[in-house]
């Protein structure tokens, strides 16, 4: 039976992962973008790169002139980049190199682990299903990303601590690009604490590494305010947007993070006894994972390398009470030399690139009101459908919007005063007014449509899945 | 002297689980019910026992009248009804305070399995019993939380091979089956148990499978068998997540937390410790089912605390000279005791009702033709206003396919709401004030014949 603690191999082959990553990323592709928040990322990126970082609102009439935030700058002007060169193929390209690292570095923190490739493929798959869920072409991917560099950058660190040098570097990259980097910044210090603990010849590298780590954070245009996003998110997640809701198990990507969970627990059990350090990786990433949908995927990640070197050893346990021989495979992994990997990397490379270019590139627009662009009247008062925000912002730039998926900045009078106009509250009337709204563009089926058609509001545009009403007697 | 020496050894064992009892059980019984279907379970309860039959189709609503309705429960339904023919609130509060004492006293039993100390024990029942807070309702719901932890109890404590308490089982399923649906909850730990029973032991395990089949045919003498397993079927596979209780966990309230408390020391602790078969075949299910809903959440806690206690336990050895001695522990469990069975006579006697329209019944007794109200106060219309069928209530299974869709398209003021308004010959409704349906008939003119100066809840009638 495998020693889990003793099956690190000293060298990682990248030619297993960069062929899954190849093919994962390439696979990305055939998926449309259309993501409600793409659209707006888009704009700031745009207006970041033409005008400068703007740190006030000037995409909507409900809160124009507040402040913004700014703490995922760097990933909108990425993603612009990428459209602005390539237009939407672009996307679908910088969407589908990211998701072939993230794929990539999952397959190769399974293989620090265990020796055996089919394993390590095996062990990293529940994990890469639940990334699946997060391929959004937002910058949340990028800390996706990021967060699966930190997984096997710890990983690899436990054995060689100098490797700890490139965090302040990753987290200061991170933390430019997506809130997430709070999450990362925590388990690097509890990784270098467990470090400290083990290590007394590395103390001192480990506390410059977690001080830099820290004073990287800050080295963003958001300064302090950097952690107000993620703060928010982790204490009080808007559970009215769905993907910060309760991770539900009964939905597919729930069932996934439930099995991942399950695997773990079981294994747990099972196998030899592990290394604390497992523990200050798993216990405070899966908390996090179980605060919202979205950060599923964290855990799933995070366990890869513990499931592919320990589930081996609660599955023989297992059979072992059954009294059956489980057969796993058993040839060892071969490393082959730099220059295979570096010819492996380079088509899986061209495989990706090749995908993206041939994808269809316009986004699916089946689920945005794209009916209604001529007919919206320009200037403030149209209240829209949040769902909607994004897409308006970025196709109908001349009519500012009333509330779109940035929602931070909304948090307050104006999301509420939505809430009461969409679901019609007591005081609907009253809000129409005071915000002086001219038109009102939402589902067909929400409650101020079903209103509004009551009461014989004019209509300026209609279809199936979108209702545009002039509001009487408005200026 | 040995024979005085036992039952005061037995005594000493049992002062942890005891004293937690009788504390648990103070708290408890001083809560007032505020649960609403804690109505409509007692209403159809105390007409079983009016009419000595079983209650098989629905009597209390205008929308599903004569429909089929599920008997599952009836003996539980009986047990509240009674309890309140016999004392009034003040007889609900105490059953409901003796089955969580019960829950508590074996749960307890269960934490300080393995020698654990009690200062790692407490807290593991205490954040157990938090968790279970959710069900602390007057419901026959409250049944399986406390035969669930007996149960588990009993299981974890058999020997391998027969034993003279296996025997204690079937009875227990005979009557589990008639109060609540969670015996099949039950049902399936045992097969856990028998199953991992046969896999370590051989032929030492057949006796626990023997009973578990036993249990399994006992549980076909239920009036209706197959009824709650459909029902807690559908609970399981499509939980009603419009219902708070069967919301998915969330570890930012406080019991979400304290449950991922749990599953963090299961698996932190496991990490670092290993496990057993046993352990991961309970608990890993257990957990699962956790993940589908809130009120499922006690379950995983309870069987955890099993394991936990010995697992930390062994983290901290050294700290074994807390423990307290044999006779402090049986006094301090009797004192409580003694208090508890006299916390029973200052049981509340009345429910608290401030979040249901206590002050519009007068209003609505006034009216005739087809009240359409808010679905959380159906069931205390059910009880306190008998003459006015309800639209909907919390018994929500009757209404599933037809009119919990009509009623939320009514209230949230969806496309046809008129003329589901005409279908059903709404004459007058009991809602909360924002409900879009509410604001637009207020608009329309329907009459505002009373309202909540708080703005809880308005009744309107067709003008």
């Amino acid at each position: 039976m495998d020693r889990p603690g003793t099956t690190v191999t000293s060298r990682v082959s990248w030619s297993l992962p960069l062929v899954m990553g190849g093919i994962f990323g390439a696979l990305s592709t055939l998926a449309t973008i259309g993501d409600p928040d793409l659209f707006w990322h888009l704009a700031q990126g745009r207006q970041t790169v033409t005008d400068g970082l703007a740190r006030v609102d000037t995409f909507s009439w409900s809160v124009n002139g507040l402040p913004v935030l700014t703490d995922q700058w760097l990933g909108q002007v990425i993603w612009y980049e990428a459209y602005a060169m390539l237009g939407w193929n672009g996307i679908i390209l910088l969407r589908a190199l990211l998701v072939a690292a993230i794929v990539t570095l999952i397959v190769a923190a399974a293989l620090l682990a265990q020796r055996r490739p089919i394993v390590a493929a095996i062990a990293a798959l529940p994990a890469i299903a639940l990334t699946r869920y997060a391929w959004t072409e937002r910058p949340q991917l990028m800390g996706l990303c990021c967060f699966a560099a930190l997984v096997l950058l710890l990983r690899a660190a436990a054995e060689r601590p100098r490797l700890l040098i490139a965090l302040p570097g990753l987290i200061v990259l991170w933390a430019n690009l997506h809130a997430s980097f709070a999450l990362g910044l925590a388990i690097s210090t509890i990784a270098c604490a467990e470090l400290w603990l083990r290590r007394p010849d590395v103390r001192r590298l480990v506390v410059a590494v977690v001080a830099l780590s820290v004073a990287a954070t800050l080295l963003t245009p958001s300064g302090l305010s950097i952690w107000t996003s993620a703060g928010g998110h982790f204490l009080s997640p808007p559970r009215v947007v769905l993907e910060e809701g309760v991770p539900d198990v009964t939905q597919p990507y729930g069932f996934v993070f439930a099995f991942v969970v399950l695997a773990v627990l079981v294994t747990a059990q099972l196998a030899p006894p592990t290394a604390l350090r497992d523990v200050a990786l798993l216990v405070p990433v899966l908390f996090v994972s179980m605060t919202a949908a979205r950060h599923t995927p964290f855990f799933a990640v995070a366990s890869v390398s513990y499931l592919a070197g320990h589930a081996p050893a609660a599955i023989a346990a297992i059979g072992a009470r059954l009294r059956v021989v489980p057969r796993l495979p058993t040839f060892a992994q071969r490393v082959p030399s730099p220059r295979v990997d570096l010819v492996i990397g380079v088509i899986a490379l061209a495989a990706v690139i090749a995908a993206s270019v041939v994808a269809r590139g316009e986004p699916n627009l089946s689920a945005y009101p794209t009916g209604v662009l001529s007919s919206l009247p320009p200037g403030p008062g149209v209240v829209n459908d949040y769902d909607w925000g994004g897409f308006l912002i970025w196709y109908a730039p001349a009519t500012p919007v009333f509330v779109d998926g940035r929602l931070f900045p909304y948090t307050g009078d104006a999301l509420r005063d939505y809430e009461t106009l969409v679901s019609l509250g007591p005081t609907w009337r009253d809000v129409l007014a005071r915000r002086g709204a001219r038109a009102v563009l939402v589902k067909p089926g929400s409650p101020i449509a079903v209103r509004a058609r009551d009461l014989r509001w004019s209509i300026l545009a209609e279809s199936p899945s979108f209702v545009l009403f002039m509001v009487p007697n408005a200026h | 002297m040995a024979s005085a020496s036992r039952p005061l050894a037995a005594a000493a064992a049992n002062a942890y689980p005891l004293a937690v009892a009788s504390a648990v059980f103070i708290i408890a019984v001083g809560l007032p019910s505020t649960d609403s279907d804690t109505y409509w379970q007692l209403a159809t309860g105390r007409w079983m026992l009016d009419h000595r039959e079983f209650l098989r189709q629905d009597i209390f609503s205008s929308t599903v009248a004569g429909a089929h309705f599920g008997i599952g429960e009836w003996l539980g339904q009986i047990a509240f009804a009674g309890s309140f023919a016999a004392a009034g609130w003040a007889g609900v509060a105490v059953l409901r305070a003796a089955l969580i004492a019960i829950a508590a006293f074996f749960l307890t039993r269960i934490a300080r399995r393995g020698g654990t100390l009690w200062w790692i024990s407490l807290p593991l029942v205490v954040a157990a019993l938090l968790v279970s807070k959710i069900t602390w309702t007057d419901r026959p719901q409250l049944f399986t939380l406390a035969l669930f932890p007996a149960l588990l109890e009993l299981l974890l404590s058999l020997p391998a091979g027969f034993s003279r308490r296996l025997l204690v089982l079937p009875p227990l399923f005979l009557i589990w089956t008639d109060l609540h649906g969670g015996y099949l909850l039950g049902l399936a730990v045992l097969a856990i148990f028998a199953v991992e029973g046969v896999i370590t032991n051989g032929r030492r395990g057949l006796p626990l499978a023997a009973t578990g089949v036993a249990c399994i045919a006992l549980t076909f003498l239920n009036p209706a068998p197959l009824e709650l397993a459909g029902a807690a079927r559908e609970d399981f596979l499509h939980p009603p997540r419009f219902l708070t209780e069967f919301l998915p966990p969330d570890v930012v309230t406080p019991a979400g937390a304290l449950f991922a408390g749990f599953v963090l020391l299961v698996i932190g602790s496991s990490l670092l410790r290993g496990g057993s078969l046993r352990e991961a075949m309970l608990l890993a299910p257990l957990l699962y089912l956790a993940f589908t809903a809130q009120r499922q959440m006690l379950f995983f806690c309870f069987a955890a605390a099993a394991f936990l206690g010995p697992r930390l336990t062994s983290l901290a050895p050294r700290w074994r000279v807390l423990e307290v001695p044999g006779p402090i522990r049986v006094g301090v469990a009797g004192v409580l005791a003694v208090a508890a069975l006299a916390s029973a006579f200052g049981a509340p006697t009345r429910p608290d009702d401030r979040a249901y329209p206590a002050a519009a019944l007068d209003a609505l007794r006034a009216g005739n033709g087809v009240l359409l109200n808010e679905y959380d106060w159906g069931g205390y219309l059910i009880f306190n206003l008998p003459e006015r069928p309800v639209f909907i209530d919390g018994r929500y299974v009757p209404y599933l396919g037809g009119v919990l869709d009509d009623y939320r398209a009514l209230v949230g003021l969806r496309p046809g709401w008129r003329d589901l308004l005409d279908k059903y010959k709404v004459s007058d409704l009991i809602l909360r004030p924002e409900r879009p349906l509410a604001v637009a008939l207020r608009e329309d003119g329907w009459r505002v014949r009373s309202s909540d100066q708080a703005g809880r809840w308005i009744v309107l009638a067709r003008p």
